[in-house]
């Protein structure tokens, strides 16, 4: 059950073999050499993917996309992730599209969808706000409807990638209803309208990664809706349910360790030798590789049965915190080599300090920056509280 | 005393550098007593003040015990030991310094050197008989790196805002005068150096990780999601007394380290690795805790808390990590 069928091997060679031959090199160098990608390196990726007919990946065929089952998606994510190619921005592929082909206008799909199968608009999502975070429900974004348009008003946050997006996809609240889920529409804006202002946050791993946008009287057509007023609690739903194993992200997780056992072959150790033969950092080592053994199977096991609400947690609990378990190794690994916070934009950043292996830069950005992992999609305090509702369901 | 007033500095608005800190308060006891050091650490944590503190404090030890000349408190002064080739044991030191007629010759690299580029005066340790991994054959040489045209200093910022270089001698001619203290038989001097800079470390640290426990405190008392006060839910009380652990051993620690100073170096070593091990758990926890609990505030450069938790993470391993120690304890 957690071996891959011939079929499944087979389709495998050849997403392998892709990456290889078809790909572009440029993007697996820069992105094997820790350098930032830029918003062109992810263009010049995705017409890759895309002229191989692999950009739509969670999309129905009939729309452009791959039609594969869960386990062929898996195995090319993993591929991907191991082969060091730029990771599919989820914004537009990953979330809107599936709900643009599922919930979508004609008009909608007409014009949407090949947009972004041909990188030709790039999107964000607009769902947290400054006082709606894990209590994402309690939003307050309006959308106050004036003839055939939308007013839109308020602050969302945590943007990833708005600065690079031509379109935002926001949950606006419509109406108020006596719950809280309900009332909310998924509105559409282009970036560029007048009254909408993006203000850039930095990280503390020295990133501009995240943004947040604001919207003073933004006026869209109602036509920028998607599906039914006040369904949109309903969308994101589904959109959960077919994109669980979204933070699985298995690949990047061997291809990161292996990476490390790597280069603790250069590192040295106190007392002489190389840190890869250091038994505490082994035993750590082992630890980890043990986790992601079982994590893995974990994923495999929910390919090919149908999974709970409560698995689909653990899952993310376990995927986020295996991913920061490794940025751990990592900067312990680094050790001294940890201190200096450098730029990474150009491919001599490690020149500015010479006498520190880049690694350990890379790998203190990286613990950094993987925080968020079990802070944004649900936070670990969220998805237990999933978990323990459907034990307490079971007990009754 | 010393307290309320490094806190009363450090808490104004206005110029917190080194020079208006030594101008303004009698820190020249603090620099050589290590539990007035302490205090003053402590303090520079809780305010998380880019300081050159312990490193001055430990370089102007150095000085005293080989008899070097004396600076007053202002000046700024480093210790170079750690290099690209070695991790923390001091034996592996490989910089060579060869004799040149009167004087001595530098060749070799120095990694991430807090303070370099800000330094009066640096100390670098360097071999200068032996081969590397033997004990024996290590010196100390006081330079004034402004004076040294064949160092190159490539300047960078660490994961805490401070300024740090990496130094590349190459082959540099110093002076007969830059050797301070007995040649090639400075390693004990440079390890209790290390065990100083640590204590130090530890009490700055019980400083930090007090102040990212209040933090804690203070957000998730103010921010509201599902209709109340973050800390309203159990679960982020118990986390927020597990990091309250995690303090109180921190403050037991930093005492342990400080108050072994002066003793005989196995005793010292014990105490002091026993310390960071504590120090290095609490920063680790308290730091993941700190972000976790402010969600994605926590990921913000904005607030303060992340500035915390990356000193946090330098006073890990700044000296020696939790591994080396746990080692040293082992024997």
């Amino acid at each position: 059950m957690l071996k891959l069928t011939p079929e499944e091997a087979a389709f495998r060679d050849e997403v392998r073999a892709f990456f290889a031959a078809d790909y572009p090199a440029h993007v697996i160098a820069k992105n094997a050499a820790g350098q930032q990608l830029d918003k062109q390196d992810h263009i010049d990726a995705q017409r890759a993917l895309h002229a191989r007919g692999w950009l739509g990946v969670g999309w129905p065929r009939d729309h452009g996309g791959t039609g594969w089952t869960p386990a062929q998606r898996y195995i090319f994510d993993q591929e991907l992730e191991l082969a060091n190619a730029a990771a599919i921005i989820p914004m537009a592929v990953i979330y809107i599209g599936p709900i643009i082909a599922a919930f979508g206008s004609d008009r909608q799909k007409a014009e949407w969808l090949p947009a972004i199968l041909e990188s030709r608009a790039f999107w964000a999502q607009g769902y947290s706000e400054p006082e709606a975070g894990s209590d994402l429900a309690s939003l307050r974004f309006s959308a106050v409807r004036d003839g055939d348009d939308y007013i839109l008003n308020g602050t969302k946050i945590w943007t990833s990638g708005a600065q690079w997006a031509d379109w935002i996809f926001c949950l606006a609240r419509t109406s108020r209803e006596e719950r809280k889920q309900q009332g909310i529409s998924l509105i559409c804006a282009p970036l560029d309208l007048p009254g909408i202002r993006i203000h850039p946050i930095r990280l503390i791993d020295g990133s501009y990664e995240l943004n947040r946008v604001e919207f003073d009287d933004v006026r869209v057509p109602v036509a920028n809706r998607i599906g039914e007023e006040g369904q949109a609690w309903h969308y994101a739903n589904v959109l959960l349910k077919t994109e669980r194993l979204s933070y699985a992200h298995i690949g990047a997780k061997k291809r990161d360790l292996a990476r490390l056992l790597a280069e603790a072959a250069h590192m040295p150790a106190s007392g002489g030798g190389t840190m890869d033969r250091d038994p505490a950092f082994r035993l750590a080592a082992a630890r980890v590789e043990a986790k992601l053994a079982a994590i893995e199977a974990s994923v495999l096991r929910s390919l090919r049965t149908e999974i709970s609400m409560a698995t689909a947690a653990a899952l993310k609990i376990a995927c986020t915190e295996c991913a920061q378990a490794i940025s751990e190794l990592a900067i312990d690994l680094a050790g001294r080599a940890r201190l200096p916070m450098l730029g990474r934009d150009e491919p001599d950043w490690t020149a500015a300090a010479p006498a520190v292996p880049g690694f350990g830069p890379l790998a203190v950005q990286s613990y950094l920056f993987e925080r968020a992992q079990t802070i944004y999609g649900g936070s670990t305090e969220i998805q237990k509280t999933i978990i323990w509702r459907a034990l307490a369901a079971m007990a009754r | 005393m010393l307290r309320d007033s490094v806190r009363a500095f450090l808490a104004a608005r206005g110029d917190r550098s080194w020079a208006a800190l030594v101008d303004r308060l009698e820190l020249g006891e603090a620099l050589r007593d290590a539990r007035q050091g302490a205090i003053v650490a402590e303090e520079i944590g809780r305010a998380r003040a880019a300081l050159p503190f312990a490193e001055t404090a430990v370089t102007q030890w150095l000085l005293e015990r080989c008899g070097g000349p004396g600076f007053e408190a202002a000046a700024v002064l480093t210790m170079a030991w750690a290099e690209p080739g070695m991790r923390y044991d001091m034996a592996d030191i490989a910089m060579t310094a060869r004799r040149d007629g009167d004087g001595w010759r530098l060749g070799g690299s120095k990694s991430a050197v807090g303070w370099a580029p800000a330094c009066d005066r640096l100390v670098v340790a360097a071999r200068t008989a032996g081969t590397v991994g033997e004990r024996g054959g290590l010196s100390l040489f006081l330079l004034d790196p402004a004076l040294a045209p064949n160092l190159r200093t490539h300047a960078h910022r660490t994961i805490d805002g401070r300024p740090a270089a990496d130094l590349i001698f190459e082959d540099q001619f110093f002076g007969a005068d830059a050797l301070i203290g007995k040649p090639d038989q400075a390693i004990d001097l440079i390890e209790e150096a290390r065990d100083r800079a640590t204590a130090l470390l530890a009490a700055e640290a019980v400083g930090l990780l007090d102040s990212l426990l209040a933090q804690c405190i203070a957000y998730t008392g103010q921010r509201r999601q599902f209709d109340r006060p973050l800390a309203d839910f159990q679960a982020l009380q118990h986390r927020m007394v597990d990091m309250y652990l995690e303090c109180e051993l921190a403050r037991s620690a930093a005492w342990l380290a400080v108050e072994a100073l002066d003793e005989d170096a196995a005793t010292r070593a014990h105490a002091v690795s026993s310390a960071m091990v504590n120090i290095a758990r609490g920063c680790r926890f308290v730091g993941q805790q700190a972000i976790q609990l402010h969600g994605g505030m926590g990921m913000t450069d904005e607030l303060p808390l992340g500035h915390y938790v990356k000193r946090a993470m330098a006073i890990e391993v700044e000296w020696a990590d939790a591994d080396w120690h746990l080692a040293r304890i082992a024997g």
